[in-house]
Order: C-alpha cells, then structure tokens, then sequence
C-alpha cells in the first residue's frame, strides 16, 4: 500500500495527466505520462504549494521518474518537519 | 546586374562587457567574463544570485534634463547604441540620403521594468495610479521611435519582438532593406533590460537558470545566465559605404529565417538547420567556406544538445574545422539583444582574425560534439561566419557575415 505522501503526489500527476491514479506506476519515466518539460516544472510547482516546501532546480532537472518526485519530495518535507 | 552587397560601417554596444565598442571587444578577445553577483535587485529573494549586468551606468552621463525619466532602460541603451554605431560609422544625419534610414530594433521585453514599477505602486504601496509616462517608456518600439526622433530617420522604422531572436529577425529584415533598395542606410540591433524582480520571478520559475555561472556545451553546464544591454550595427551599400571612404568592418553576406512549428519552448533539430542552411543559400555560399559559429549556446539542458547537432548536420564533414563558441558565457543571455549583441562580436572576430572563446568552459558535453573555443580567444583568419539566434517559441534567425578585406 502506498503511504499518504504518495499517494497525494500520485493524485496530484493524475490531475495534471488526466489519467486514473491506479494506472501511475512508481516506476514509469514522467516521459511516458505524456509529462514534457514544461509539464514537468508546472506539475512541480503545484506539488511545491501543496506540501509547502521548495524544490531545487538541480533536483527537479535529475527528476526521471515518479519515484524520483515522491522520494525527493518526502526529503524536503521530512527536512521541513525537522526544522 | 550583381545584387547589392551590404556593410557593415558602425558598432555600438553597451553591456556587460563594457559601455562602449572597444571595451566589449577587450572583454571578448581576453574571454573576460561580465557575470557577478546581482546589484540592481535583491538576489535573496531568489533562486539565482548572478547576472551579466551593465555596471556603473550613469543615465545622466548620455541624457540632458528630462530626457532619462522618458526612457525605460532598455530604450536608454537602445539610444546610447545607436548613438555609439552613428558616430562609428561617420555619416552624417542629416546628409540627404538619412532621411529615407531605417531603423529596426529587437525586444522581447520591451520597458517591462517601468511596468513592474507601475505595478509595485499600485498593489504594494496602495497607490491607486501609475507614472503618466508608463506606456510611453513600456511600449516595445520605444527604442526605434527615440533613434529615428534623434536623428531624423523617416524610412522604414519598426521593432521585432521575437523572444531571444528579436536582434536577429531585426537585423536580417534592415539587411534586406539595404540590398532590396528599400532604405539607403541602416541602424539596426536590439535592446533589453530584464532586471526588475517580477521578471526575474518569471525566469526562476521557468527553472532555466544556472545558479553560478554559464557554460555552454559543458557537461557540468546548469543553464543560462540573464544579461542586458544594446547593440546597433550601421549598415549601408558596400559602393556606398565605399564611395565615401568609410571604414568596413565586415559584409553581412546572408540571412535566414524558420519557424519549428513545433513546442513552445523545446528546440527542434529541423528549424535551427534551415535557419542555417536558409542563410548560406541567401548568400550562395558552401557549409566549407564557414569557418566559424557564434551559438546560440545558452547553456541550458535543452539548446545546447540540439543546437550542436543542428551545427554537425548542416556543416557535415567539414564540422570539425568550423570554430563555435558562445559568447553568452561573458555577455549573459540579453534576450532581444542577444542577437546584435552576438553580430557585433563576431563582425569584430572576422575583422580582427581572432574568435572570442566560450568563457568558464570545464569539459565538453560528449554530446555536444563540436569545436568549441575553450576560455582563450582562437587567432584564425575566417571569410564566413554564422550568428545563430533560436527563440522560446520555435522562432530560429541566422546571420551570415564575411570578412571585409578590402577587395
């Protein structure tokens, strides 16, 4: 079972791909979601607002797939708690 | 009869590399950069700290009484340019053949700091009006209409809003002017003043720029750096120009122009190659006469990787002899003036035998196979030369220059 902080995330990339959360694998490149780069840093900038924290750009130019957003996100928010 | 050749007989420039012609081209030749740390806005409130800005520019210095307050930035140094490039040139205004100039100027962004502060006044200070002269110092043409005010131009005057191809679109539409007859002379170029925080906000968002500097066709290259500036080039017949003994930079040999039809912001290989290839036809010349490439090269992921196969493609066998750099690397990316920016670094290369280097150069991006000029400026005596220009939105514009050798 997917834990809350993916599964937000997950439902957040199913609004922006419009496609059903349960057809989003962890695994699957953004690529494959239809996500180009534009998408991507739009998607990044919702995920940013909801979870209140600020992604780098370094990190989001290395995002490939969507494990790589769900794990860099649960950092920065585990950060944001520690702080 | 042969067609027209067009000259090139002024340079003006102010950025970052230096507020005049011959300091920019110390700049380019030592591969000096001109990024630092921002001054003109609080870079803690963003992403990025450094930009290529214009330092120690004093609007008093270039403008009597009340003059500045009706110019944004970017139209003082459209003036201060055209001002530079008249002077260069040595023709007289108001000679007969002037009056029928034309004058056509890029901008992507026109007055938008003037905008921006239109906007702090009315939902930061609760001031419920904005300066009387806000859409005077804005609108894009500003630039223009001030140059053909100031020295009476009354040919064709317009201004090309092309994202980061402004300067080029510009300059190629005044270089057909000149050749089709249509105007005698010629000041063209670009402007652009992005350094207000709303914009920067607006380009931190978009998470192109590099947080330290700007390296194109590096591995370790993080994206582009903003610059500002202006830079207007005098253009005339060659006989012209000749006639009257002025002194001839370079030639501007060809231009070419394509649209990707493609995304809004990612690069197709298609369009930036027959940019290219359209202005080697213009001229009639072959990809082996090409001896060196003033990229585009904007350091970021997307550009470079493209516009590197665009370059292998159109010059094939012949690309490991041509000669590219980036001289966004020293200037900034200067969006609408990027472009004349770049054409007066490279009329000067051709003219001195000596090609500015992409600064800041660590390692080349394996895939980014091409020559590039590594930090030092590279002695070569080149007869052709291209300036690329590929703008968000898929709008690509190539200049091709040549040499003046007194022939």
């Amino acid at each position: 079972m997917p834990d809350r902080l993916t599964e937000d995330i997950l439902a957040s990339l199913a609004s922006i791909t419009r496609r059903p959360p349960d057809t989003i694998a962890l695994e699957s490149p953004l690529q494959d979601l239809g996500l180009d780069s534009l998408d991507t840093i739009t998607a990044v900038f919702e995920l940013e607002d909801k979870f209140g924290i600020s992604i780098p750009d370094d990190d989001v130019r290395s995002i490939r797939t969507v494990n790589d957003v769900v794990e860099g996100i649960r950092k920065l928010v585990a950060e944001k708690n520690q702080a | 009869m042969s067609a027209t050749r067009v000259a090139v007989t002024g340079l003006g420039v102010i950025c970052a590399l230096g507020r005049n012609r011959e300091e920019t081209w110390t700049s380019l030749a030592a591969g000096r950069s001109g990024i630092g740390p921002l001054a003109s806005v609080d870079a803690s409130k963003l992403r990025f700290r450094n930009g290529a800005e214009v330092r120690g520019y004093d609007s008093n210095e270039h403008f009597e009484g009340n003059k500045a307050g009706l110019l944004d930035r970017f139209a003082q140094f459209a003036l201060v340019a055209a001002r530079e490039a008249l002077r260069d040139c040595g023709i007289d205004a108001a000679q007969d053949r002037c009056a029928e100039a034309a004058v056509v100027t890029g901008s992507s962004l026109g007055g938008q700091s003037s905008q921006d502060a239109g906007f702090v006044d009315l939902y930061m200070a609760g001031r419920d009006r904005v300066h009387p002269l806000t859409i005077p110092r804005t609108m894009a043409n500003a630039g223009a209409s001030h140059i053909s005010m100031e020295f009476g131009f009354m040919g064709p005057a317009l201004t090309v809003s092309t994202a980061c191809s402004s300067a080029n679109h510009a300059l190629g539409l005044a270089f057909r002017m000149v050749r089709n007859g249509e105007a005698p002379f010629a000041i063209a170029g670009g402007s652009e003043a992005p350094f207000s925080m709303g914009l920067l906000k607006a380009w931190e968002a978009m998470r192109v720029i590099s947080p330290d500097t700007c390296r194109p066709f590096c591995a370790d290259r993080r994206g582009m750096i903003l610059g500002e500036g202006a830079a207007m080039l005098a253009l005339e017949p060659l006989e012209a120009a000749r006639a009257r003994g002025a002194r001839i930079y370079a030639e501007v040999a060809g231009f070419g122009m394509s649209s990707d039809a493609h995304h809004i912001t990612q690069p197709s290989l298609e369009g930036p190659l027959r940019a290219m290839r359209g202005a080697l036809r213009d001229a009639g010349v072959a990809p082996e006469q090409v001896g060196y490439v003033n990229a585009h090269g904007t350091g970021t992921a997307g550009n470079d990787v493209v516009e590197a196969r665009a370059i292998r493609e159109v010059f094939g066998g012949h690309a490991a002899h041509v000669a590219v750099s980036s001289t966004k690397s020293m200037h900034g990316h200067a969006l609408g003036a990027a472009g004349a920016l770049e054409a007066v670094a490279t009329v000067l290369a051709l003219r001195h035998g000596l090609l500015p280097p992409t600064a800041n150069f660590t390692s080349l991006d394996p895939e980014c196979e091409i020559n590039v000029v590594a930090n030092q400026a590279r002695p070569a005596g080149v007869e052709y030369a291209l300036s690329n220009s590929f703008a968000f939105g898929g709008l690509n514009a190539a200049l091709l220059f040549r040499a003046f050798a007194n022939g």
